[in-house]
């Protein structure tokens, strides 16, 4: 008996110690890429209308048989995003081009024909915020963009690094949906995952420029891209909403109870946005918490705004330079990989 | 099992305890406040589960001491139910989710209740082989 103890005692530990380090590996290092996005960032759209909505040329293909959530396929994406109209996408690009070349740029604005940035830096509750307004004539110079171009578990890559890679004018660190396996995605007009999670707030950011905060018990993630959804970042909670403050002074992100680094999205008008990040976790910079974040965004004059993922995650870059001071720790600056980007680019 | 087997088994739920909270002590220092109740109370598994039941057994009659499959099913079953703890509380301070974090929840219950199933039907048919 004492041998049969012995011998299970042995087989269990190296099975249960087998699999936890493989749940771990799972979790934060083993790649899972479950499909491949091609980006033709310059013939891109967005009309106002549903109905008329050109969500682009961006095509999803599939490189994995294991993606047992995402619906993004190439068959499925094209036939999830709306209608392309060559002939306005050519337009699009023809008139970007254009205004490309002849932008005014300098470290704290951009300005072309069709989009206009400018960055200022506030400081608010002792936290440095990097505020960047700006203003495009349509929703599909707001566009995100997935690292190493792929969408999937564990794909990650720095913010700025990915801004590079689109050519960003501008660009945050978006919702990190790798690091969760429920929540909807959808960008670029394109549905990536449409499982819902219990309880989640997202922003869908509608093809006609329009902000909303939504819930998924509420509402499929198909229903949101009949509707127009352009983009849904699933992370949140929603920080204004209708003009108002919608979180109370304790409410945090899952389980944080401090002042952090942030990074928040809001709108101001039609086809007026904010950007922001605050850094945190420094002595010169400590960090707001949710409420201090709303009420930031209230006062730029935000009818909706939305919390992004946050913390060593918060990341601003503009012009290929990242301007504000990203850090895990709180010893050293430097800039954390991430699943995903939001950006502004032609 | 004998007595000195079940001091034995307690000693080494003492020292899993100590470890789920040492553990705990210096992952909650590196998580900027994240608090995961699942990572703070994991040492609960090894202690009521573990060090008060098996003291309670020691003072029990030999007659309803556990046989020893049925302290290796319910010890694996404990076992399992700490590491999914400590594991979930890993996941929580990220901010993140694994699906194979059922798996604990799952085995743990399954080698738990074979555990004590096992020394039930041992205590009722065969309590002279105890």
């Amino acid at each position: 008996m004492k041998k049969g103890s012995l011998i299970y005692k042995v087989v269990f530990t190296t099975a249960v110690g087998a699999f936890s380090l493989y749940a771990v590996l799972d979790t934060f290092v083993i790649p899972h890429v479950y499909s491949t996005v091609t980006t033709e960032a310059a013939a891109v759209t967005a009309e106002n209308s549903s109905s008329s909505n050109t969500a682009g040329t961006e095509t999803a293909t599939d490189s994995s048989s294991s993606n047992s959530t995402g619906t993004a396929s190439g068959s499925s994406s094209s036939a999830t995003t709306g209608t392309s109209s060559d002939s306005s996408s050519s337009s699009a690009a023809d008139t970007s081009s254009d205004s490309a070349s002849s932008a005014s740029v300098t470290d704290t604005s951009y300005s072309d024909g069709n989009i206009s940035i400018t960055i200022t830096t506030d400081r608010v509750d002792d936290t440095t915020v990097y505020v960047a307004d700006v203003q495009v004539p349509d929703v599909s110079y707001l566009k995100a963009a997935f690292a190493k171009g792929s969408y999937g578990k564990n794909v990650t890559a720095t913010t700025s690094s990915i801004a590079d890679s689109v050519n960003a004018i501008l660009a945050i660190n978006g919702d990190y949906y790798g690091a969760q396996e429920s929540g909807y995605v959808i960008r670029n007009g394109v549905l990536y995952r449409d499982t819902a999670k219990s309880g989640q707030e997202d922003l869908v950011i509608y093809s006609d420029g329009t902000f909303e905060v939504i819930s998924e018990d509420d509402i499929t993630a198909q229903e949101l891209l009949n509707k127009g959804a352009w983009q849904v970042l699933s992370f949140g909670p929603g920080l204004v909403e209708n003009g108002s403050v919608s979180v109370s002074q304790n409410e945090e992100v899952g389980k944080a109870m401090a002042s952090n680094p942030r990074t928040a999205i809001g709108q101001i008008g039609k086809n007026h946005y904010v950007l922001v990040v605050a850094d945190g976790r420094t002595s010169e910079s400590e960090g707001l918490s949710l409420y201090e974040l709303a009420e930031y965004m209230q006062s730029l004059g935000c009818t909706t705004a939305y919390n992004l993922d946050g913390g060593g995650s918060s990341t601003m870059v503009f012009n290929g330079t990242v301007i504000n001071n990203p850090t895990t720790t709180g010893n050293e600056i430097g800039e954390r990989k991430v699943s995903d980007i939001v950006y502004i680019g032609s | 099992m004998s007595t000195s087997a079940l001091k034995k088994t307690r000693k080494h739920y003492i020292y899993g305890m100590l470890f789920c909270i040492i553990f705990a002590l210096i992952y909650e220092i590196f998580s900027h406040s994240v608090i995961s109740y699942a990572m703070v109370l994991s040492f609960l598994w090894p202690m009521l589960g573990g060090v008060l039941l098996y003291t309670l057994l020691m003072k029990a009659p030999p007659r309803l001491h556990p046989t020893v499959a049925a302290a290796l099913l319910y010890n694996s079953g404990i076992v399992l139910f700490t590491l999914g703890s400590v594991f979930q509380g890993v996941l929580e301070i990220y901010g993140t989710t694994n699906r194979l974090q059922k798996i604990y929840v799952i085995a743990g219950a399954f080698f738990l209740m074979s555990g004590i199933l096992s020394y039930v039907l041992q205590t009722l048919f065969c309590r002279e082989d105890a």
